[in-house]
């Protein structure tokens, strides 16, 4: 079929909509849906700008059709908090300029939630190994790197450890 | 980049995707994890009728070892089989290899039987599944057969798939016991495509060496196991002589190409250097030491 | 003519703020005023905006590096469902005119290709549909027939090429759009009394800024007024943006440009035409708003920012002493299809065409060349980080052929500390520096002797370590006579560039800064915020941050040439100065006593040595703004806002072609020393430790400086070993996609660049600050290039040619083998 309804979850909220099969997850999130956090760097699945969670893992949206994800659930970076009230991997960032122009952020902010969740206590090469995935073109890295160690520190603190 | 206009479907068994196959409704391409048919999809490189997505099929999604085989089925993720413990019991080279394979993005969905049928020149995963002596389980809707490596792979980008045929279970056969490994990879940055790659596995026995597989990739065109190089080590103990004439019929039975990243001296000159080192760490392994495990970066220890 | 040295009477300036004074926030490491809209996902970049009947554009890219278009056929295209429009080059011309081009005389481009392309990638046809993927189905259906001419993609060809293969006919016979050559200084004479010249040849290859985000622009006309609205990822829209209206045929009050967020740009946004101008165009013919966003392959192709692409044939002359007395080269630069900047890359070089070092004269010959490629724009350093890799190559060269020590050569020739402001061959000034300084702390942080023995332990092991040094300038804050001064006829010859700030404070003493220049992830909100905060002691959460169009900018440069922290920390400080005096004034009028006797401390302002007896901030706006009637009747006007220009803080006009007057004086400085390990056998480059010394004057916000440093460097590393453009001998890219184009990634950079800091203020800017946003690029390439050589020492080979990947580095280490063996 070129056209087909999906029911997709995207933070929490269940979306159902008519689309084209070829419709990129990535335009779905964005333009259906007007979460534009998510954003698109290469369209060929390098860059990881588009990287969102599918059932709690990373996968480059870009480069997956929306209709693939049918009934499955979709976190992007919306979900993580709110200006006033930010998630400890974001204000992390914060404090550790782990940001300049803001493009790639929602990239490394979705691929590190899934590297906290699976370990919660990541070494400096556990951190560059997944952060090897996606590319940044502002920092040279090492803030990122900084950004999510503080991350830890923060979430052990929010849990009392 | 968007993908052109296509027919999408997404059968939930098994037998549903075969019949689909079956029908000759236009050309089609099947998508599993999809980060080697989409970027092809977004470049509009390709523009198949359909699009039949098996991802899922959950009776193929599967990594299971029984008595030191390993059967792994079309919808078993890169990052399942790198982390199965029978795969990193019983052939660890997969382990070491898939260090160089997309990246952890990638290996979350993409597939290894996906990465096969793609057979993209530069990938690691085909070279490994010759030296291992991987058989390819293949079914359409009226039947299945079984194919060795060798007979699967044709050429970049190729497979010998049939029309209407899938490829649904890769099997590695139990490999000997304590067996040397090694694959190494030559790449610009860590992770990308290989400039040039060489993979060995090896039996030593009192000293002599036994069952030697060596393959290349990106160094010619089907370019997977040469023989050539195997039979100088083939039932010899390995001195520094051994291995300088080893090296040298590789550099001489390879013929790559030059592309944008590498020319065909480095490449051939590299296929030397490349031939020593794995054929060195394979013997060091199955000694019993554990030097020469790679490095984060890969390369250069 | 400029005499190189030591200038005895130097300009006095306008510097206001000094350097050496007690500051509450500037110098802190604030977090970022920008960063929770980035953390949260509501950054506003260009394809995030959504008009109401909103179409999409894609454009057919050229196939073919050079040809003539021969005929289109649009009938397919059109009568897809959803097509509104299908636009040739013909058409568009039409109503729209060339692009922008500062080269004097002009070379013509055109939004979409007119008549012949002229590079692989160009725009052929656009496209505008209900969505951009069904715009791409049309341009697949578009038949476009070409007459193939010969193609140019290496820059000695075109020296050479004649007839068909040149790509502009009308402005000559050849390809070589300028050839030029200056002296600075008495080079024959040095030379001819040099004890020593040492020569390379020295190769840079293009490569790009590429960004994250591509370009890309919301175009709508308003038929009812004719006027048009663009929003655009684009910078310079407030200083020059009125070439974009005439390109559109329309007067300059009848176009508005609405900056977005950029995602990133080193240069490559500095000035988009190309995209905004397709935009508008599309716009005007379908007759509703129009997005067009490159996809990367558009960008790749056609960015029109690739950077400089250079072949140096460079000399050194030194005298008996070994120090270097006068630099004299040929360069020839690919600078692709067109040349939108004329030769602004070489005359950016040449406002630190020295280094650091006391070289006295100057000879140049510059050949700019147009092949069947994108053309260049601007890319971090604007040319004058290839000049830099030129100048320490040719250091490293010279010790290496007179065996000298390469940290003693650097200190003998360095310019001294007490020499400031030292003047350049060709006139430009180096405001203040400390170049031993630098050297010493780097050596100092890296544990140089160390190494050395580290390096010679693994010599014994058969491993190959190596310790680069770079010793290289950083200007900042370009003066406009840098865009014409090269031109034979000099054109329009600009003289302004200068930067504002809007700030109001409201009534209830919350204050709104206004920027006319955008955001590329440089922190200008942070900076703008830190420096208001600094002036009138309010806290940083009472301030917040806007970005203004065209209809309501004021006078505004923006970012690049590492000018824009220098720019509005001098905006914002001069803007201030105004809002403190009639706060002072109002101040004044409420507690009865003279605005002189008023200071501002914690957020009040307070009579001095009374403390406890000032008025908020809050109170005095409040009265400011609703209560004229409470005083006196005099010129006292309600509100309380302020704009302000600020203008170049030091340039003078050219005088001559020898002597270009002083054009970009804020002169930082690094030293870089990286450790690497080369394997010889497979050529790979592995960096073991990284020191990266940098002196950008006073630093408003050292996090963001540090953070610009680590960037930087990973671009030059980038530019160092990876990253080029390839272009095949038919003109086409062959690589343009992120996975054959290779940029860093963390697995490439050092575990932890070091930085450390030398500060030698600026006596011109307000603060002393400096530039520092192209630092890093600017010096890690030659610094890396250094360091493969020192580790390959034994083969005794020479990295001259970039980016050294692997194959390149190993066969020089085989034919060095050869040649022994």
């Amino acid at each position: 079929m070129k056209e087909r309804d999906i029911n997709i979850t995207v933070n929490g909220r269940k979306a159902k909509k008519r689309i084209e099969s070829r419709m990129l997850l990535s335009d779905f999130i964005r333009h259906e849906l007007g979460l534009t956090g998510t954003h698109v760097g290469c369209e060929n699945g390098v860059c990881g700008a588009c990287t969102v969670l599918v059932d709690g893992t990373a996968v480059r949206s870009c480069c997956t059709l929306a209709v693939q994800t049918e009934g499955l659930q979709i976190e992007t970076i919306e979900s993580l908090g709110r200006v006033n009230k930010l998630s400890p991997l974001q204000q992390a960032f914060w404090e550790k300029h782990g940001l300049q122009c803001g493009f790639c952020t929602p990239g490394m902010l979705m691929i590190m939630t899934e590297l906290l969740r699976e370990n919660p206590n990541p070494d400096r090469s556990e951190i560059r190994e997944r952060l090897n995935d996606n590319l940044c073109r502002c920092t040279g890295y090492e803030d990122i790197i900084s950004s999510v160690e503080r991350a830890v520190e923060l979430m052990r603190t929010e849990q009392g450890i | 980049m968007k993908p052109p206009i296509f027919d999408y479907e997404q059968p939930t068994s098994l037998r549903e995707a075969l019949d689909s196959l079956s029908r000759n409704t236009g050309t089609y391409r099947l998508l599993a994890g999809g980060y080697s048919l989409m970027p092809l999809l977004n470049s509009r490189a390709i523009s198949p009728e359909r699009i039949i997505d098996i991802s899922r099929l959950s009776e193929l999604n599967y990594v299971t070892g029984e008595a030191g085989a390993i059967r792994i089925g079309a919808l078993a993720t890169h990052g399942q089989i790198m982390n199965s413990s029978a795969v990193i019991k019983e052939c660890p080279i997969v382990v070491e290899a898939y260090k160089h394979v997309g990246n952890h993005t990638i290996r979350n969905r993409g597939t290894l039987c996906g990465s096969l049928c793609f057979n993209d020149p530069t990938a690691e995963m085909p070279l490994i599944t010759s030296l291992l002596g991987a058989t390819f389980v293949i079914r359409s809707s009226w039947g299945s057969r079984t194919l060795s490596a060798n007979e699967f792979f044709k050429g970049p980008f190729k497979n010998s798939l049939m029309p209407n045929e899938m490829l649904v279970e890769v099997r590695i056969p139990r490999q000997q016991a304590g067996h040397g490994y090694s694959f190494i990879e030559i790449s610009q940055r860590y992770g990308d495509r290989g400039l040039a790659a060489a993979g060995c596995m090896l039996t030593l026995k009192y000293g002599v060496v036994s069952d030697v597989r060596i393959g290349f990739r990106n160094l010619g065109e089907g370019l997977g196991r040469v023989r050539a190089v195997e039979v100088e080590l083939e039932n010899k103990t390995v001195t520094a002589a051994v291995l300088d004439v080893a090296s040298d019929v590789a550099r001489r039975s390879v013929q790559p190409e030059t592309d944008m990243h590498a020319d065909a001296d480095y490449r051939r000159d590299v296929a030397a250097t490349l031939t020593k080192r794995v054929i060195e760490t394979a013997l060091a392994r199955a000694a019993g030491h554990t030097a020469h495990t790679p490095s984060f970066s890969g390369r250069l220890s | 003519m400029a005499q190189a040295g030591k200038i005895h009477s130097p300009p006095k300036g306008r510097q206001k703020e000094i350097a050496d004074q007690k500051l509450n926030i500037i110098g802190t490491r604030m977090k970022r005023k920008e960063d929770p809209r980035f953390l949260t996902g509501n950054g506003r970049f260009i394809d995030d905006v959504a008009l109401p009947h909103m179409a999409h554009a894609a454009a057919l890219r050229s196939p073919h590096a050079h040809a003539r278009i021969r005929s289109i056929d649009k009938r397919a295209a059109e009568a897809l469902p959803g097509v509104l429009a299908v636009i040739t080059g013909e058409e568009a011309a039409l109503d729209t005119g060339p692009l922008p081009c500062f080269a004097n005389p002009p070379v013509e481009q055109r939004c979409i290709a007119l008549g012949k392309v002229r590079h692989v990638g160009e725009p052929v046809v656009l496209v505008v549909a209900e969505t951009r993927y069904i715009a791409e189905d049309a341009a697949a259906l578009v038949k476009v027939e070409y007459d193939i001419l010969p193609a140019i993609s290496d820059m000695m060809d075109a020296l050479n090429s004649s007839g068909d293969a040149v790509l502009h006919p009308s402005r000559g016979p050849t390809n070589i759009a300028e050839h030029r050559k200056f002296t600075f200084g008495p080079v024959d004479e040095e030379f001819a009394n040099a004890a020593h010249i040492v020569k390379r040849r020295l190769r840079w290859a293009r490569s790009g800024g590429q960004p994250i985000e591509t370009c890309g622009a919301v175009a709508s006309f308003d038929e009812g007024s004719g006027k048009f609205t663009i929003y655009a990822n684009t910078s310079m829209y407030n200083y020059i943006g009125f070439t974009i209206a005439a390109s559109l045929n329309v007067e300059s009050h009848q176009l508005n440009i609405i900056p977005m967020d950029a995602g990133g740009s080193f240069g490559s946004k500095l000035f988009l035409h190309k995209v905004p101008v397709l935009a508008a165009t599309a716009a005007r013919i379908a007759g509703r708003p129009v997005k067009y966003v490159e996809d990367r392959v558009d960008n790749m192709m056609a960015c029109d920012n690739h950077g400089s692409d250079r072949i140096y044939d460079a000399e050194i002359a030194i005298d008996s002493s070994n120090h270097m007395t006068a630099l004299r080269y040929r360069v020839v630069d690919d600078y692709g299809a067109y040349l939108q900047y004329g030769l602004g890359t070489h005359g950016n070089g040449f406002s630190q065409t020295v280094g650091p070092y006391r070289i006295r004269a100057v000879g140049a010959e510059i050949i700019a060349v147009l092949t069947n490629k994108c053309q260049q724009g601007a890319c971090r350093g604007f040319g004058s980080e290839v000049t830099n890799f030129m100048i320490e190559r040719m250091v490293d060269a010279a010790v290496s052929e007179l065996k000298l020590d390469p940290v003693q050569f650097r200190r003998d020739n360095f310019i001294q500390p007490e020499e400031f402001p030292y003047q350049i061959p060709t006139g430009n000034l180096y405001d203040s520096g400390n170049y031993p300084g630098a050297l010493n702390m780097a050596l100092d942080m890296l544990d140089y002797q160390g190494w050395r023995r580290k390096q010679e332990e693994a010599r014994a092991e058969g491993r190959y370590i190596g310790i680069g040094i770079a010793s290289c300038q950083e200007k900042g804050v370009f003066s406009a006579t840098e865009f014409w001064m090269l031109n034979r006829e000099k054109g329009f010859a600009l003289t302004s560039s200068p930067e504002s700030v809007s700030i109001k404070i409201d009534t209830n003493g919350k204050a709104v800064i206004s920027l006319h220049a955008p955001h590329w992830g440089n922190s200008p909100e942070t900076v703008a915020t830190m420096v208001l905060a600094e002036q009138l002691t309010l806290d940083p959460k009472d301030i917040a941050i806007t970005y203004s169009d065209t209809d309501h900018g004021l006078p505004g440069t923006g970012p690049g040439g590492s000018r824009y922290t220098v720019m509005i920390t001098g905006a914002v400080a001069g803007a201030a100065r105004i809002l403190k005096e009639k706060l002072k004034r109002v101040a004044g009028h409420m507690l009865e006593t003279s605005p002189h006797d008023l200071e501002f401390i914690n957020g009040k302002v307070s009579i001095k040595g009374i403390p406890g007896s000032g008025k908020t901030i809050a109170e005095i706006a409040m009265q400011s703004h609703m209560f004229r009637l409470s005083f006196p009747d005099d010129d006292l006007t309600s509100g309380l806002d302020a704009n302000y220009t600020y203008d170049h803080p030091l340039a003078t006009l050219p005088k001559s072609d020898s002597d270009f007057g002083i054009f970009y004086p804020i002169m930082g400085h690094m030293c870089h020393m990286p450790v690497v390990e080369v394997d010889p056998k497979t050529g790979q480059v592995k960096i073991l430790d990284y020191v990266a010394v940098h002196d950008c004057g006073t630093m408003i916000n050292p996090m963001t400086v540090d953070g610009h440093v680590r960037g930087g460097t990973a671009q030059g590393i980038g530019t160092a070993l990876y990253e080029e453009f390839q272009y095949d001998p038919a003109g086409q890219l062959r690589n343009a996609s992120f996975y054959d184009y290779l940029m860093p990634r963390v697995a490439e950079m050092p575990d932890k660049i070091r930085i450390g800091h030398i500060v030698t203020p600026s006596p011109y800017t307000e603060y002393g600050v400096k530039g520092a946003g192209e630092g890093g690029r600017m010096v890690a390439p030659p610094a890396i290039a250094s360091a493969i050589e020192d580790a390959l020492r034994p083969f005794n080979i020479k990295i001259d040619t970039l980016p050294a990947t692997p194959a390149r580095i190993r066969n020089l280490v085989r034919a060095a083998e050869n040649r022994r063996g």
